[in-house]
């Protein structure tokens, strides 16, 4: 029996099996971020190619690292996820403990590591959990617990692993009441950093502003602390008329998330994962565009997270090369980048076998990674490669 | 037009019945294609094909289920024209990625070569999947008979993407459990 009959035999499923999985049965009265995060992650790989600009009728101007590709237009970038777990030997810590019960409260992982300096005192020992879906077996560990920044640990805390400290977020959903509740809960005026700002309506090809000064958009929210949660909100009201801001914390362990605000009045954000929205008004939410609009400067899209595409020619002793003339016009213009492999989670790539991940020398890849790309094309900051595949029409598909 | 009155349509060979079909569930076929061959003109085309092997299966059959039953048409098709274009090396997309899963669950060693053997098979996965917790059988079937991406199986269940993964990864396990005691032979 192979996989193909297996996947042949799934056809004799009856039709009410088949019609139950398309009820969706969402959990009770809320709109979970993770989840639309999986598909925003989609969106952005997808849109690799999409905040270039086009160069001619058959290319495209690819930046990442700092600097510029011209590719093939038929090239374009989606992104999928295998549903291959890596073993525990694998996975990072932070990815091998991604929970921790604390105060009878059970907390999960935000796999973002926190400065000593933002870490407030010690407050008690809790239990680090993990599974091992290969061995079946659960791991538990005791774990220091510290609060963060002055924020009540029953909204985030700090839990130590392997020598470091990780933000934990509950795992309940547990909105605030008013907008001034969330300020106050997670001392968003201390701990929130604004990056960039763009129109939701003229994306993906926005153009993105930033502003010298933040501090009088958050004299602008402070004086809407009244405004009510709204359940379900976030997507409801995330429409044309809305200023997407990016925003990221260390102390909330967070980069990339998004606070947007839209002109019938409702301030959305997926800080906390779960997508919040509170309804600040009319003329609050015009209050707060004006501004911003008004005192808008140009800025780059800063993407936290950049992909390079290209086959593997080589695989060294922590490093691959990737060639990415497969995506350029001419072969010939293609470039050759070393990028390094001592990070785990990309090394485990090319050691984790017999899983269908591993990778080959003429294996097409994407890596993604932070930072910029170095003298002699070097690449330093990545942390994940995937599998991508090429299809007839050049489209390459992205298994992350 | 309701399902039965499309049906009825096949059933008195009147060809309106196919652009019926087309105008309702067109999109819906395309998707369960786009998920299995990564090339629009494949995908169209399998969906194109759809509506004629409907046309040539109604009569006798009258599906209670008229989606389902084009959907399984298409995946079929489809599945067929991926076995085609990989043999030549072509289009690969997220049908590789669940056959790469599925594949911890299989021996590998031959194809069910008969009728009887794939109907066997077939009635072993229907046990299967019956069985399973309904959010569980639902996860699984999106993934394998819908060959949905990991992403949009998180969003329609509203969970994260490395609980879908790890929630597919438990259940084929259980598979693998269950092929065994149904006596297949996996490593």
């Amino acid at each position: 029996m192979t996989e193909k009959d297996l996947y042949r035999s799934l056809s004799e499923l009856d039709d009410a099996v088949l019609e139950r999985s398309e009820t969706v049965r969402r959990r009770p009265a809320l709109l979970r971020w993770g989840a639309f995060a999986a598909c925003a992650a989609l969106i952005l790989t997808t849109g690799l190619l999409t905040f270039s600009h086009l160069r001619t009728p058959d290319t495209v101007q690819v930046y990442f690292g700092g600097m510029t590709r011209e590719y093939r237009k038929d090239a374009l970038v989606s992104s999928t996820s295998s549903a291959i777990v890596w073993p525990w030997e694998y996975r990072t810590i932070e990815e091998q403990y991604t929970a921790v019960s604390f105060n009878g409260i059970s907390y999960r992982t935000r796999a973002s590591v926190i400065s000593p300096s933002l870490l407030g005192e010690v407050i008690g020992s809790g239990e680090a959990k993990g599974y091992d879906i290969y061995e079946e077996t659960e791991h538990k560990m005791d774990t220091e617990i510290r609060a963060i920044a002055g924020i009540d640990p029953e909204v985030l805390l700090a839990a130590r692993l392997d020598g470091q400290y990780y933000v934990f977020m509950p795992e309940e959903y547990d909105p605030p009441a008013t907008l001034g509740a969330f300020l106050d809960a997670c001392r968003l005026t201390d701990t929130l950093e604004f990056k960039h700002f763009s129109r939701l309506d003229e994306q993906p090809n926005a153009d993105y502003f930033t502003l010298s000064d933040y501090g009088p958009v958050f004299e602008l929210l402070e004086g809407c602390r009244t405004a009510p949660y709204v359940e379900e909100g976030f997507f409801l009201h995330r429409n044309d008329n809305t200023l997407i801001f990016s925003v990221c914390s260390e102390a909330l362990g967070i980069e990339n998330k998004e606070f947007h605000i839209s002109a019938d009045g409702y301030l959305g954000t997926n800080i906390m994962e779960w997508g919040y929205a509170f309804y600040i008004g009319e003329e609050a939410a015009a209050g707060i565009i004006s501004h911003v609009t008004e005192h808008a400067v140009p800025t780059e899209h800063a993407p936290s997270v950049q992909w390079l595409s290209g086959t593997v020619a080589e695989i060294g002793d922590g490093y691959i090369l990737v060639d990415d003339s497969i995506l350029c016009p001419n072969p010939a213009d293609g470039m050759v980048f070393k990028v390094i492999t001592t990070d785990p989670k990309i090394s485990r790539h090319f050691d984790f076998w017999p899983a269908a991940s591993g990778k080959q020398v003429g294996d097409l890849v994407v890596v993604e990674f932070t930072g910029t790309v170095e003298d002699g094309n070097l690449i330093r900051g990545a942390h994940s490669v995937a599998s991508a595949f090429l299809s007839e029409s050049g489209e390459v598909l992205v298994p992350a | 037009m309701d399902d039965a009155q499309i049906i009825e349509l096949y059933w008195s060979r009147d060809s309106r019945a196919i652009t019926e079909t087309e105008t309702k569930y067109g999109a819906y076929c395309l998707t369960v294609a786009r998920n299995i061959l990564s090339t629009p003109e494949d995908a169209e085309e399998c969906v194109n094909s759809t509506w004629l092997q409907a046309w040539n299966t109604m009569p006798p059959q009258r599906p209670g289920r008229l989606r389902l039953f084009l959907a399984r048409i298409t995946r079929n098709l489809s599945f067929n024209r991926y076995n085609e274009l990989h043999a030549a090396k072509r289009g690969c997309g997220e049908l590789s990625l669940v056959l790469d899963e599925l594949a911890e669950c299989a021996d590998g060693k031959a194809d069910v070569a008969g009728e009887y053997e794939a109907r066997e098979l077939g009635a072993c996965i229907r046990q299967f999947v019956s069985a399973l917790p309904e959010r569980e059988a639902g996860i699984f079937i999106r993934r394998y008979f819908f060959t949905e991406p990991i992403a949009d199986i998180a969003r329609r269940f509203q969970m994260s993407a490395n609980n879908v993964a790890v929630t597919l990864s438990r259940t084929r396990n259980k598979l693998k459990d269950h092929l065994r005691k149904e006596g297949y032979t996996i490593d």
